[in-house]
């Protein structure tokens, strides 16, 4: 019965309620609290991993736009080192800019140690940086240089108006390594975070860094050549899959041959197909102001410090070198077709042989490192193979009957180079060259370099072949039969006024003169260590860029 | 037999029923809004990488082109060969899907830097008939001028020399990457 009926109230029945006596009792929510926990432990891994993701996205952000900061910087300093003088008065012959930077010795323009206290240098031997005294920058060391300042650059404010803030600011310091080495440095940081860039430079660029150069002339490429070509006409590239390790450049264009084109060549160092200017090659005065000896009679011969001389008074010079020894013949005017000898002798401490007449003959194995430079119009006959060799008699090359496997050889520890300079004439290959020849010289020839014989199309060629369709060096017009050879072996470079040909081939590819076969090797070392006055570009070369996390040492 | 009728009437209250089912809701919508949120920042985070990484690949491209001269023309095919994503299997941003399927290699292009100032700024987004099929879409675009730091003007300090030139990227007009570059000495 209901309680709460009239009935029930009647009957006497109480309604049901919670009753007092019994305790209210709820552990749900105590449950759900605790059950609670791993959800809210969950909600912070969550929130945290999402946090630390977008730390971490930050960081890496800001270590980006450092970096690039750093470059950005690195690019001006390579601009106004690019742009610098090297006729300046108080720097002869040096870079301007670099110069003017490592002359500066007030406090403002040194770099500073993290501390303050010191001054940042670098140890040429160990390859680390030091911190030493102000006194040491006045007073440097032989094997530390202490760290300039190059340049200050802002980027990011505008001078016109934003008030500037140092931490934007980048500052670009050189340090001095070697005689024409120098290594840039740029440091930039963003929120906290530092890159450093550092590219090293050399002063001069030298003609060593191409394995072809050529002045005048069209000039053809193929297969995988090493070492950085150009041609201040056009370059032709013959034949698909061509693969170039280093630069390649013309001032006149490419133009593609026998299947070759964009698509299947691989210019993996970089290339430019016309460029800004020729590269121009250096000229009669030029060799002349950076090689002839001072010598007191330019008509006799003398045999210098670090030089032998031989003047007006001699021509048809021969040289025969024999490891670390040569053999100098010429005759003199008065008495032509009778060699006299000039020098037979040791190559110790001798780096040119400097001559006015033509070199007739040059040959033999050579262990040491010189350039020979003639004045002569009629430039360097070439007689037989010019290797290099070490102490012990082993060659730098092996294989030179089987060209393609002519490669180094691990027993040659020697030093060797050999540098040819002919400005005003070519540098050619004799008759009685040997049938399989070796050729290792960096050679710079104001004519030709290699085939005796040749004639060119061009301007300066008879008609027809002066016919403004035809681009200079475009083609061979005319070639000696007579000259055939099998192996043509070399190591080093080839820099001449005229287009470098090794083999004059028909339209079936029959060798119509030259070497049936060869083995052309671009000599790195060169580019380093290239030979004793060899002749190089006033402007820089910027090589080895690397990026370095806060200052971390290589 | 009152005791057993006692703990049988122990139980949950309704308040505390609706309490607990409360608590729980908003438990459960806090952990989903996290991991909505969560997803979604890591999604962003992902997408921006990726926007930075196609930029980084865009910046050594242009920087390792020919600095030039004087600026020349440039095609609408260069520009889409220039800015093609890697491996791009699904069509170039001409719009041209790829019917083969072959996947298509940056394999480089014949202009310079100075070309591209010609014609800078570049725009263009990666789509197919409308559809975008490089993360969320968006307009990207390179700016190579004179004005170093971006500032509007040519007043600065080495600005407006024909041999140095700025490089910015930009995706949906926010700036990605920037840098510069100096003509070589061998160029």
């Amino acid at each position: 019965m209901n309680p709460c009926t009239a009935a029930g109230r009647q009957a006497g029945i109480a309604p049901r309620t919670a009753s007092p006596g019994l305790p209210e009792r709820g552990s749900m929510l105590a449950v759900v609290s605790v059950a609670l926990l791993p959800v809210i432990g969950l909600i912070s891994i969550f929130f945290s991993r999402s946090v630390n993701e977008m730390h971490a996205h930050m960081a890496r952000r800001h270590a980006d736009m450092a970096v690039q900061r750093s470059l950005a910087a690195m690019e001006i300093a390579r601009n106004i080192i690019t742009n610098s003088n090297y006729d300046d008065p108080a720097y002869a012959n040096k870079n301007a800019r670099i110069w003017e930077a490592l002359s500066r010795n007030d406090v403002d323009h040194l770099r500073p140690s993290p501390d303050g206290n010191l001054f940042m240098f670098f140890n040429r031997d160990t390859g680390r940086r030091e911190y030493r005294t102000y006194g040491e920058v006045l007073a440097p060391g032989g094997n530390y240089s202490a760290y300039r300042l190059l340049t200050e650059v802002d980027l990011v404010d505008d001078l016109t108006g934003e008030a500037d803030d140092a931490s934007e600011k980048v500052r670009v310091y050189v340090v001095q390594l070697t005689d024409l080495w120098h290594m840039l440095e740029a440091e930039a940081t963003v929120r906290g975070v530092t890159r450093t860039s550092r590219v090293v430079v050399r002063e001069r660029d030298p003609f060593t860094r191409f394995s072809v150069l050529i002045g005048s002339h069209y000039q053809g490429i193929s297969g995988t050549p090493k070492g950085d070509i150009h041609t201040n006409e056009k370059l032709q590239i013959f034949f698909p899959d061509g693969h170039f390790d280093d630069f390649v450049s013309a001032y006149q264009g490419f133009e593609w041959f026998i299947g070759a084109d964009w698509s299947n060549t691989d210019f993996a160092g970089g290339y430019d197909e016309t460029t800004a200017a020729p590269i121009v090659l250096p000229d009669l005065n030029e060799v002349q102001a950076r090689m002839r000896p001072p010598v007191a009679d330019l008509s006799s011969w003398e045999r210098g410090s670090d030089y032998l001389y031989v003047g007006t008074d001699y021509e048809n010079i021969q040289i025969t070198f024999n490891d670390e020894d040569v053999v100098v013949t010429a005759e003199h005017v008065t008495n032509p077709g009778v060699p006299v000898p000039i020098y037979n002798g040791s190559l110790r401490d001798m780096s040119r042989i400097y001559v006015t007449g033509a070199i007739t003959s040059i040959e033999g194995d050579l262990n040491g490192r010189l350039s020979v430079a003639t004045e002569s119009s009629q430039g360097v006959n070439i007689t037989g193979s010019l290797r290099y060799v070490d102490g012990d008699g082993d060659p730098a090359m092996l294989n030179p009957n089987d060209p393609n496997n002519y490669g180094p050889n691990p027993d040659y520890d020697g030093n060797s180079a050999l540098g040819i300079i002919a400005p005003e004439g070519p540098v050619l290959y004799d008759h009685g060259i040997p049938d399989t020849f070796e050729m290792h010289a960096a050679v710079y020839a104001g004519d030709s370099v290699g085939l005796p014989g040749l004639g060119f199309t061009g301007p300066d060629a008879p008609y027809p072949y002066n016919h403004p369709s035809f681009g200079p060096g475009q083609y061979v017009y005319t070639y000696d039969p007579s000259f055939q050879k099998q192996n043509l072996n070399m190591l080093g470079l080839t820099i001449a006024d005229h287009r470098w040909v090794g083999s004059v081939v028909d339209g079936n590819g029959n060798v119509l003169s030259g070497f049936q076969d060869g083995s052309i090797n671009y000599d790195r070392s060169l580019l380093n260590n290239p030979p004793p006055f060899f002749l190089d570009l006033e402007r820089p070369l910027f090589k080895a860029v690397e990026i370095l996390e806060n200052s971390v040492d290589i | 037999m009152k005791d057993a009728m006692n703990g049988a009437r122990a139980g949950f209250s309704s308040v505390e029923a609706v309490l607990v089912m409360a608590v729980l809701a908003m438990a459960t919508l806090s952990m989903s809004h996290t991991m909505l949120g969560s997803r979604q920042s890591m999604q962003h985070l992902r997408e921006d990488s990726l926007i930075r990484d196609q930029a980084h690949t865009l910046l050594s491209r242009l920087q390792s082109i020919p600095f030039g001269s004087n600026a020349g023309p440039v095609s609408a095919l260069q520009v889409a060969s220039l800015v093609s994503l890697e491996n791009d299997f699904m069509g170039s941003p001409i719009g041209q899907p790829d019917p083969s399927n072959i996947q298509q290699i940056y394999s480089g292009v014949s202009v310079s830097l100075r070309d591209l100032e010609g014609v800078s700024p570049i725009t263009w987004e990666y789509a197919i008939n409308g559809d975008d099929y490089f993360v969320r879409g968006g307009t990207w675009s390179i700016i190579i001028d004179r004005d170093l730091n971006g500032d509007g003007d040519l007043l600065d300090p080495f600005e407006g020399q024909d041999d140095l030139l700025r490089i910015e990227l930009r995706h949906d007009g926010r700036s990605i990457l920037r840098s510069i570059r100096s003509r070589n000495p061998n160029e």
